[in-house]
């Protein structure tokens, strides 16, 4: 031993410099902590889907199928087929690096297969080398790589990293969406089984009872029924919560978490409120109980599967149009794939405000209006009675969600609402909202807890600009309006700016809306004491 | 931590001297921990929003250096080494490579010095190099006192990180109890 003891001299050379690697490599060290883990096969089965097995990624055996390969390459034949939009993604960029250092991931982890470009090419490498002729005849020297287990871990490892937010898809000149990249290469993966829990679990329960935890009808009504109740307590007010009632003039679609999560439910509480205020005639689905689709994060198909189950709500309850609450990933699905998944829905009618009488001409296709559209609306008429200084001890910041920012351009009604129900409200710097909002780095069904490092790395950037309203102006609050922003950005913050907090928007026009008949409040909708009204009135 | 200044032998000058070229190489030994694409990066970009990994660095090593010739205030080296240490506990690191950035100061400091990288930093008695190679032993010291500190902030950063993971397993379940404790 003691021989081989390294001189002074020679610990003095210690290297601390990574070895540059090729990035063409395609082996990743799948590290605990940074991925999440494979989904149990009874949801696989449950679902239909291809090679349900036990497995983990951080074993050396995948057990792939025998055919795997042919059946990723036809997989990938198909959909270049099929979706234009994948085949000129493969073939129109020019690496030109625009979206390079966009991603929150690139910036946070600073992992050069995080640049989006680099990121869409490991698959394009393998569409080089297997569907154009140069990479057929030249392999490498044309940009091809070969399809190896190591690639399919690698595109795992990946593809399971990218939270589709669009931010780098803002920033091509081409418009590549990089999303739909991750999009395929999540589907192909799928055809050989390597899937997430963390997806697969929530896309079984719905396709099963509705929504992402399986909760049974009655057990959302006992939900609902818990929130009118605490509502009562303590506005002195009783609402009512209709369920799966035919005839009404709107069906209201939430993401679930607000009937289970914090401060999720605060928002379901200010919603029933609100609902209450201007009499409106809706009912919520027992079965349409879920506005979140993991389908999106799956394939195509499942994506369509779980979608259906709103308008055949919609439907069989015979309403005229579709509210949606404050989700996230559902307005990609409303906005871009629904209409034509499985739309038109024709025996519908276009939504009108029944309070204002707005006809919601942009949703005349979908029939579909999100809350805030609905509320900035009544605001904007002057049909709420607001009392902002209930939300006085909140200092706030929006963090646009990147699905309702830039997959249907809900830029502006959110800070026309918070606007008017607080009295102090400050924006994050301008490149990091509104269609530049950096993701909560958790997004794409990948909020679990074994990927947490991952999610820290992610979400650093956004929360870099909350420590930076933080210091500035004493923000206090970050309001949101996506379930998995509410779920995972309390732990993101808690790590990098400790005693921020997170509330959706309808929480704080909760706290806010004078109620005709209601008590005086005493509390906020967190059952936090609020200041005396008269002492509130002197400030 | 040490409390005083580092003392006034001629190294200290220098070093003070020598404080720009000695951060600019720190920073660039600590970025070529990144791929190179990544650390060109980190170094050019200067929006801190775009940026904030290499913004950190390049906010917090010149307060270090200072902080090393100067008081080794222990608020404020936690604040700074923090606010790396926080990185560097979440990205692709072992513990050693997430620390290694402050040993690096060490090396730069020789280097920028013109010492021998082997130079012992113990003065040998009677020898003449003793005052330098004291001073050298000094700066050396406090930077070890530094390192121990971002061990212990790096540890810290991951224990917090369970923590976190157990509250946010606490809060999904949260109003479920409520509901159930409900009569």
């Amino acid at each position: 031993m003691a021989e081989e003891a390294p001189k002074p001299e020679e610990l003095a050379q210690i290297d601390y410099r990574p070895p540059g690697r090729d990035w063409r490599e395609p082996a990743v060290e799948l590290r605990k902590g940074t991925f999440c883990y494979s989904a149990a096969p009874k949801h696989l089965e449950y679902l239909g889907l291809p090679n349900p097995r036990p497995w983990q990624p951080f074993e050396a055996d995948w057990k792939l199928p025998a055919d795997w390969k042919q059946t990723i390459l036809q997989g990938m034949k198909e959909r270049l087929d099929r979706f234009r939009s994948f085949r000129l993604f493969m073939d129109i960029c020019v690496r030109c690096g625009a979206c390079a250092d966009k991603c929150h991931f690139y910036i946070g982890s600073g992992d050069p297969k995080n640049m989006p470009v680099l990121r869409a090419e490991l698959m394009r490498s393998v569409y080089r080398r297997y569907f154009t002729a140069a990479g057929r005849l030249l392999g490498p020297l044309a940009g091809g790589r070969e399809l190896t287990p190591d690639v399919v871990k690698e595109w795992f490892y990946y593809f399971y990293q990218c939270t589709e937010c669009r931010r780098c898809s803002v920033f091509c000149p081409f418009g590549i969406d990089t999303a739909e990249v991750t999009m395929m290469g999540r589907e192909l993966l799928n055809l050989v089984g390597c899937n997430i829990n963390w997806i697969l679990e929530p896309v079984a329960n719905s396709y099963r009872t509705g929504n992402h935890l399986g909760i049974q009808p009655h057990a959302f009504k006992d939900s609902l029924d818990f929130a009118v109740d605490e509502l009562a307590e303590m506005t002195g007010i009783r609402v009512e919560a209709p369920i799966n009632r035919k005839g009404a003039e709107i069906l209201y679609v939430i993401p679930s978490a607000e009937t289970f999560g914090t401060p999720h439910y605060y928002t379901l509480l200010g919603s029933l409120l609100l609902f209450h205020a201007i009499g409106l005639d809706y009912t919520f689905s027992a079965y349409a109980s879920e506005g979140g689709n993991f389908g999106l994060f799956t394939s195509h198909e499942m994506m369509k599967r779980l979608n259906a189950k709103i308008y055949a709500e919609a439907r069989r309850l015979g309403v005229k149009w579709i509210l949606g609450g404050e989700c996230g990933h559902m307005w990609r699905v409303v906005h871009q794939y629904m209409d034509t998944m499985n739309g038109p829905a024709d025996f519908l009618e276009e939504p009108v405000s029944p309070i204002t009488a707005t006809r919601f001409e942009h949703a005349r296709s979908t029939k579909m209006v999100h809350i805030c559209e609905f509320t900035a609306d009544l605001i904007r008429h002057q049909k709420l009675r607001l009392d902002p200084a209930r939300n006085d001890h909140w200092t706030a910041t929006f963090h646009d969600s990147c699905n309702p920012a830039r997959s249907m351009g809900l830029i502006e009604e959110p800070r026309f609402i918070l606007r008017s129900v607080c009295s102090r409200f400050h924006e994050m710097p301008e490149n990091t909202i509104k269609e530049r909002t950096f993701c909560c780095g958790s997004g794409s069904g990948l909020g679990t807890d074994e990927n947490f490092e991952m999610r820290m790395r992610g979400g650093f950037p956004r929360a870099n600009a909350v420590r930076h309203v933080r210091d500035k102006f004493g923000v206090n609050l970050v309001a949101c309006v996506c379930a998995i922003d509410k779920a995972t950005l309390p732990p993101l913050l808690e790590y990098w700016v400790p005693g921020m907090n997170v509330a959706g928007v309808h929480e704080l026009v909760g706290n806010a809306l004078v109620v005709e008949g209601e008590k005086e409040r005493t509390t906020d909708l967190r059952g936090e004491s609020l200041k005396p009204k008269e002492e509130r009135a002197h400030e | 931590m040490t409390g005083a200044g580092v003392g006034s032998a001629p190294l200290t000058g220098a070093l003070a001297a020598g404080k720009d070229a000695i951060v600019r190489a720190w920073l660039a030994r600590t970025l070529e921990a990144y791929p190179e694409r990544t650390a060109r990066f980190l170094a050019q970009e200067g929006d801190p929003f775009r940026n904030p990994v290499g913004q950190t660095l390049k906010e917090a090593l010149p307060a270090l250096f200072d902080e090393l010739l100067g008081a080794m205030d222990a608020g404020r080296l936690s604040t700074l080494l923090d606010g790396i240490v926080r990185i560097r506990a979440v990205q692709d690191f072992t513990p050693s490579q997430a620390t290694a950035f402050v040993f690096l100061l060490k090396k730069v400091i020789r280097e920028q010095m013109d010492l021998p990288p082997h130079l012992s930093p113990l003065p040998l008695r009677g020898a003449g190099e003793g005052e330098g190679a004291m001073a050298l032993a000094a700066v050396e010291g406090r930077i070890d006192e530094m390192a121990l500190l971002a061990f212990d902030l790096f540890v810290r950063c991951r224990e917090q990180m369970y923590w976190i993971k157990a509250d946010e397993a606490r809060r999904r379940t949260s109003l479920l109890e409520r509901m159930r404790e409900r009569p």
